[in-house]
């Protein structure tokens, strides 16, 4: 925009212009975001759309397929496009796209996840669950992992397209979690040096358990064990013999 | 149903021509059987078809009991125990598995689970019920019955005894009452079939027998109860065992180029608390391994990784439908068995969609 700020995408029509910025980590530099509303059209973009007053249809408006849409500040706009669908519109200029926007119920049918789980500037707090589901996928094959490597499953098919450089934040905090992990994890070993994580085959239900319970003491949740089934396999037809 | 534990001890086939002229003639005498006494052989074909994912070259165990008949057909023969539970395990196609055996079907499962479920990349073909009309539709066969079976294996229950369960066997002659069609009618539309039986006419008009009459179970299963051609049911067999794996090519294609989620939609509510239980610590027939990771207004969102494969998975799940997603190159198989385990679980309806269309329907 002519104020040198970049948001994600642009909306625009002949009397009004819209900023989304897509995103699901509350750890965005929000002061930025900011600035999106006030500035106007660079001169390459007048040159493609016309050249004509536009007003601000509104605050910044956060679009995101990840739960946590209350965590963005209250002032600005956020709607979650993935169900249950909910948006919080506090800000909104454009009456007629306030109104689409309040109608709006949500897609017919599921959205792409790209398998997203967290961004680059996603920090500690915000990618602990979600590390634990891929250590079990690390644990059940035995291996060794480095931090950059579960960074990538984290940003799933957005992988490819963030650069070394704008992974570095998310490979230190995955780093710096792995790290904390193996202190207290039986089978999982950090070499400081690789920055990577070596992890014992979990190769039995019993060692998967016990995996799973440390891990549920290292998230501090409670873990579940309540349930009736304790064998792979529940077969409805076991009772007959043909 | 006569009483016959073990094979004959004439020496078992060693190639698939061999094979298949025993399943000729061993359907023979147990037609004969039926038409002469009126009672259904105890030593039924039995077929198995395995999923399996080349990318982990599974193989049989050189040892316990197996060996290599001619290049990838193996046979199977409980060591010490000649002519009992004997297998056959023809390999040759490499997405489906198919297994036959005249033994007792829960001792053939339990040498299946032992020693090739248990093998990484090897899996159930998971046949929903969708997938079950599917195949009674296509091949025209006329509806001999159903079953339903329900282990509450969500049970907030520790206690196996408390666990709820039931189960119902319907085996429907030509004509049905009134009054039993209201009943069968409302049953097959509360609960989910874990198998259907299906049919036809015997083409010898002196015969009052069925001309084919098989059950085909969710479990990725059939018993063959009897048969006068050979050739149509070994068809079928290879029918079900390619239209499972087209399906599955065909999602794995489609989830390739664009990940969109297979859709789930439950007809009774799912317990996700007793779900999650299962899931994050890795055990049950899921066999997923996972960790729920967000929830918001009734939306739980779960990583891990699905047990068959080693393949990271996303699930997201609320009480009455579900999205599945894997990563680009991840079997498959796991969309068919949470839709044929959610379906057990809840015994209620559960449907499987991709881009709004049905699944192995």
């Amino acid at each position: 925009l002519d104020n040198d700020s970049r948001p994600d995408m642009l909306a625009v029509t002949d009397n009004w212009r819209a900023v989304i910025e897509i995103s699901c980590s509350p750890n965005k530099e929000f002061e930025r975001a900011r600035e999106y509303p006030k500035g106007n059209l660079s001169a390459p973009l007048k040159a493609v759309l016309g050249d004509r007053p536009r007003k601000s249809a509104g605050e910044t408006f956060f679009v995101t397929e990840e739960s946590g849409i209350k965590s963005f500040p209250k002032d600005m706009n956020a709607v979650n496009v993935y169900p249950p669908f909910a948006s919080r519109l506090p800000s909104v200029n454009d009456g007629e796209l306030l109104r689409r926007l309040r109608e709006w119920k949500g897609f017919p049918g599921p959205v792409a996840s790209y398998n997203l789980m967290a961004l680059p500037e996603s920090g500690i707090d915000e990618i602990r669950f979600q590390l634990a589901g891929i250590l079990r996928q690390v644990m059940f094959d035995g291996a060794t992992t480095d931090a950059a490597s579960i960074a990538d499953r984290l940003l799933g098919e957005l992988a490819p397209a963030v650069s070394a450089a704008g992974k570095r934040e998310l490979v230190r905090s995955v780093a710096t979690l792995l790290e904390r992990a193996a202190s207290s994890i039986t089978g999982l070993t950090w070499i400081a040096a690789t920055h990577s994580i070596v992890a014992r085959k979990a190769d039995s239900a019993q060692t998967r358990m016990a995996f799973s319970r440390e891990m549920a003491a290292w998230l501090n949740v409670r873990f579940l064990e309540s349930f009736s089934v304790t064998d792979e396999e529940v077969d409805p037809d076991a009772e007959e013999n043909e | 149903v006569t009483e016959q534990q073990t094979d004959p001890p004439s020496p078992p086939p060693s190639s698939r021509k061999g094979f298949f002229e025993m399943v000729d003639t061993r359907l023979g005498q147990n037609r004969e059987l039926l038409e002469a006494t009126g009672k259904v052989p105890a030593s039924q074909l039995k077929v198995f078809w395995l999923e399996v994912d080349p990318r982990h070259h599974p193989t049989p165990p050189a040892a316990d009991g197996w060996r290599l008949l001619e290049p990838h057909f193996f046979f199977y023969s409980q060591p010490g125990v000649p002519g009992s539970n004997q297998i056959w395990l023809d390999a040759a196609n490499e997405r489906i598995w198919y297994v036959y055996s005249f033994g007792k079907r829960d001792d053939v499962e339990a040498i299946l689970r032992r020693d090739l479920l248990s093998r990484r990349g090897v899996d159930r073909a998971w046949l929903a019920e969708r997938f079950l009309e599917s195949v009674q539709r296509k091949a025209g066969y006329t509806d001999r019955g159903f079953r339903f079976s329900f282990k509450g294996a969500l049970s907030r229950d520790k206690d196996p005894e408390g666990m709820p369960r039931f189960s119902g066997k319907f085996w429907l002659g030509n004509q049905v009452s009134v009054e039993q069609e209201s009943f069968l009618r409302l049953s097959q539309e509360t609960f989910s079939k874990s198998s259907l039986r299906m049919g036809r006419r015997s083409e010898g008009k002196s015969s009052s027998n069925s001309g084919l009459l098989i059950e085909v179970y969710s479990r990725g299963h059939m018993t063959v109860t009897t048969c006068d051609d050979t050739e149509e049911i070994l068809g079928l067999i290879n029918d079900i065992g390619t239209s499972y794996a087209g399906d599955l090519r065909e999602l794995e294609r489609r989830r390739e180029s664009f990940p969109r989620p297979v859709e789930y939609r439950f007809g009774m509510k799912l317990d996700i608390e007793q779900f999650r239980a299962q899931v994050e610590a890795g055990v049950g027939p899921t066999k997923l391994w996972m960790q729920e990771y967000a929830e918001e207004d009734g939306l739980h969102r779960f990583v891990g990784v699905d047990l068959h494969t080693n393949d990271l998975l996303n699930l997201d799940l609320a009480d009455s439908y579900a999205y599945l997603v894997g990563t680009p190159k991840a079997c498959m198989n796991a969309a068919p068995r949470l839709m044929t385990l959610s379906a057990e679980f809840l015994s209620g309806k559960t449907d499987m969609y991709y881009e709004g269309a049905q699944l192995f329907a």
